[in-house]
């Protein structure tokens, strides 16, 4: 690998005797510290639980699944997302429906929440605009069955979410 | 005052029992408020908020650290040296807290015709004693390296022992200089020798002393900029990466405990230790005695400050702990008040003037220390880290000759008579 | 009394840690062992008096001179099969024999010898002012010598170390 020469600017003497370049800096810092400490209010930080970052209108959470207005699942089972999902994360079985103006419907829809990233491509790809990506970031689990979304867990939930 | 009260108070076991035990209030027991200062100040500097959420200002969050450090499985690697493992952790907290023996906390009191002092053994060689003991620390940082059979442990434990004994000899000659101003090797009369006017402190006797030994404390210490022994972005922890639960906590004791160390020496050496500038142009006679219900006034001032501060509501939920926190502030408080109001009351008391005296002391060396505490924290979280071989250079080409240098001008000053 | 325990602790424990060093087959146990000798041997000097001597000897001994022999072997950082076989049985034995028979003789040499011929000390003896005194007075040349050895002992790791004097 060839050797880049980076030509820094010369010090001069202030410079090269560095205390006085560190009580430069160390008063920099100091400003900071009683900044934070007299106007914590200020501060550019969110305190998590309290407080939330808000998300962009078109951010991509977990999915949701719309109902009908019987509260059925929207989802005609038609796997368009599960075969455009780049890493494989969907799983749907279908059965057939009695309504004959439906015809099919999913006996289980599953997401894997570890494997999906969050591309949104199954919402772009869903003809029935049945699943949605929401603003709900916040499903952290004990285990990793736990974040396999089952159909219960996608469907819409009643007083809407974030 | 019946006898055995005097014979207890005047006893010399008590005053060295009492600053062993100031010793440990400022080692053992402030290491978990040292290294929640250190993260909160941390992040002071870095504009967010740290630690702050168990307990008043996060302060049981450190308590939490150190039940998690020992309730950790402890680990010995394959191939490592047992003994030496188990050792080198050891010898760096024993090291660290035995320099403490020396430090004297106050001056001299009358106490019933006997002039007592708070310091545990008033050696003749005192700062000799301290050079000495402290240079054993290097001991177990490099067994610590060499005996977990681990690369990067090694390199560190390599560092360690290099840079230690480099900077000791700098660390030294420093000493030595301020040794010329003082004329004495004692350091209670070192602190003695800076009583009076602002400029008989060490530090505007010897300015270029101080700096040399100022870096050469940090290097000692194996802080920032100068913690090539644990850098973590080139040698994973250094020395310590292969220890965990308690002995990882001896170290990191350790260090806190070599800090604290480092701080009062620097208060005691350059600093004028316990005194207070013009103490004796300003309050008379018995300055320190007549500060102390200054002191205790203040004292009481920044609890009342710092309990509106924590009952006042913030951006986060107030918990029951704070409340405890605020009454226990207020209680002290009022304890305060209530030892200014008695010192008013006995100020004549000869004996009870005199422990106030030394507890004004205690107070202003205590205010010192706890600045160059701060010092440690700010300037870890502001300098970056030396390149080894800078460090080398610094360490022989910079600092030994300035040492050197130091001494010859101080020893022409002191025969000449200006210091 | 208290002082004959801790002059028969240090002392029997400076023997043992003396062993040590030679007993230990691992280098840097030998080091460690050396370490803990030269500390007790300078408890021992505090218990003279001496304790400017006993700082020093800590300072300069156990603190700066071990840490470079320690350096050296852990950046050796020999092999079992490097450090050599074990001595041979008669080799030990007449070690043993020659070890005992220098003990015998010192021991007896010492032995009579009791305190009552020392005067006692004062209260500087031992002090820096004191051993000052005697250095940069009636044993001035002696000091003045081994500087000068010093001095010849950094030059000359300056010519070794240094690729080009020049």
């Amino acid at each position: 690998m060839a050797v880049k020469k980076i030509n820094r600017p010369p010090q001069n003497w202030w410079e090269r005797a560095y205390v006085f370049e560190i009580v430069r800096g160390m008063s920099i810092t100091m400003k900071h510290a009683l900044k934070s400490w007299f106007t914590p209010e200020h501060m550019p930080i969110y305190q998590y639980p309290e407080e939330r970052r808000p998300v962009a209108e078109r951010f991509r959470g977990r999915h949701r699944i719309r109902r009908r207005p019987d509260g059925s699942p929207t989802c005609v089972a038609c796997y368009c997302c599960q075969t455009v999902c780049p890493p494989n994360a969907i799983d749907i079985v279908a059965e057939e429906c009695d309504d004959p103006a439906i015809e099919k419907r999913p006996q289980s829809f599953r997401i894997n929440m570890i494997r999906c990233i969050y591309c949104g491509m199954c919402v772009e790809a869903c003809p029935k605009d049945a699943i949605y990506m929401s603003q709900d970031y916040e499903f952290a689990n004990q285990t990793r069955e736990q974040l396999h979304f089952e159909l219960e867990d996608l469907l819409d939930v009643e007083k809407g979410d974030r | 005052m019946p006898e055995w009260a005097q014979s207890i108070m005047t006893s010399s076991i008590t005053w060295a029992v009492l600053a062993g035990v100031m010793a440990y209030m400022l080692t053992l027991v402030g290491i978990p408020v040292y290294t929640w200062w250190e993260r909160r100040g941390a992040a002071l500097i870095q504009r967010r908020p740290g630690p702050n959420r168990r307990g008043p200002y996060g302060l049981v969050q450190a308590i939490a650290d150190a039940v998690k450090l020992a309730v950790k499985e402890d680990v010995v690697p394959a191939g490592a040296n047992k003994w030496m493992h188990a050792i080198a952790p050891m010898i760096v907290m024993t090291v660290a807290l035995t320099t403490f023996a020396v430090i004297p906390w106050s001056g001299d009191i009358e106490l019933f015709g006997k002039t007592v002092r708070l310091q545990v053994a008033d050696l003749n060689f005192g700062i000799i004693f301290i050079l000495a003991i402290s240079s054993m620390a290097v001991y177990g940082v490099t067994l610590a390296g060499w005996s977990s059979n681990n690369k990067y442990s090694m390199l560190g434990g390599l560092r360690a022992g290099a840079q230690m004994v480099s900077y000791e000899i700098a660390l030294g000659l420093a000493v030595v200089g301020m040794v010329l101003v003082y004329g004495t090797l004692k350091l209670n009369l070192m602190v003695a020798g800076q009583e009076g006017s602002l400029f008989q402190w060490g530090l505007f006797q010897a300015p270029l002393a101080f700096l040399i030994y100022m870096v050469a404390t940090y290097a000692e210490t194996n802080r920032v900029p100068f913690d090539l022994v644990e850098a973590d972005s080139e040698i994973v922890a250094g020395f310590h990466t292969e220890y965990s639960s308690l002995r990882f906590g001896l170290f990191y004791m350790g260090e806190y405990v070599h800090m604290a160390v480092s701080a009062v020496l620097t208060v005691i050496l350059f600093f004028g230790g316990y005194h207070v500038p013009w103490a004796h142009t300003l309050f008379g006679t018995t300055p320190y005695a007549t500060l102390f219900p200054w002191v205790m006034a203040a004292l009481a001032a920044l609890c009342l400050a710092l309990a509106w501060d924590t009952s006042r509501p913030k951006r986060r939920a107030l918990t029951q702990g704070n409340m405890i926190f605020a009454a226990i502030l207020v209680a002290v408080a009022g304890g305060a008040l209530l030892l200014a109001t008695l010192y008013g009351l006995f100020y004549d008391v000869a004996w009870f003037a005199a422990l106030c005296s030394m507890v004004t002391q205690v107070a202003v060396l205590v205010v010192k220390f706890l600045f160059f505490f701060w010092l440690f924290i700010w300037v870890r979280w502001t300098v970056p880290r030396f390149r080894y071989d800078q460090l080398m250079k610094l360490g022989w080409k910079v600092m030994l000759p300035l040492a050197l240098f130091n001494i010859g001008l101080t020893s022409v000053l002191v025969l000449a008579g200006w210091l | 009394m208290g002082e004959a325990i801790l002059f028969w602790f240090f002392g029997g424990l400076t023997c043992v840690l003396a062993l040590l060093v030679i007993v230990m087959r691992n280098p840097v146990h030998s080091a460690m062992a050396l370490i803990g000798n030269l500390f007790c041997i300078a408890a021992l000097f505090a218990m003279l008096d001496a304790h400017f001597l006993a700082a020093i000897q800590v300072l300069v001994y156990a603190g700066a001179i071990l840490v470079l022999f320690l350096f050296v072997i852990m950046l050796l950082n020999l092999k079992d099969h490097e450090l050599g076989n074990a001595r041979q049985t008669a080799t030990k034995i007449a070690g043993a024999i020659l070890l005992c028979w220098v003990a015998f003789k010192l021991i007896f040499r010492v032995m009579p010898s009791t305190t009552a011929g020392f005067p006692a000390v004062g209260d500087d003896y031992g002090t820096v002012e004191t051993v000052g005194r005697f250095l940069f007075g009636p044993h001035l040349l002696p000091f003045e010598v081994a500087s000068i050895l010093l001095l010849a002992a950094i030059l000359g790791s300056v010519a070794i170390a240094k690729k080009k004097l020049w």
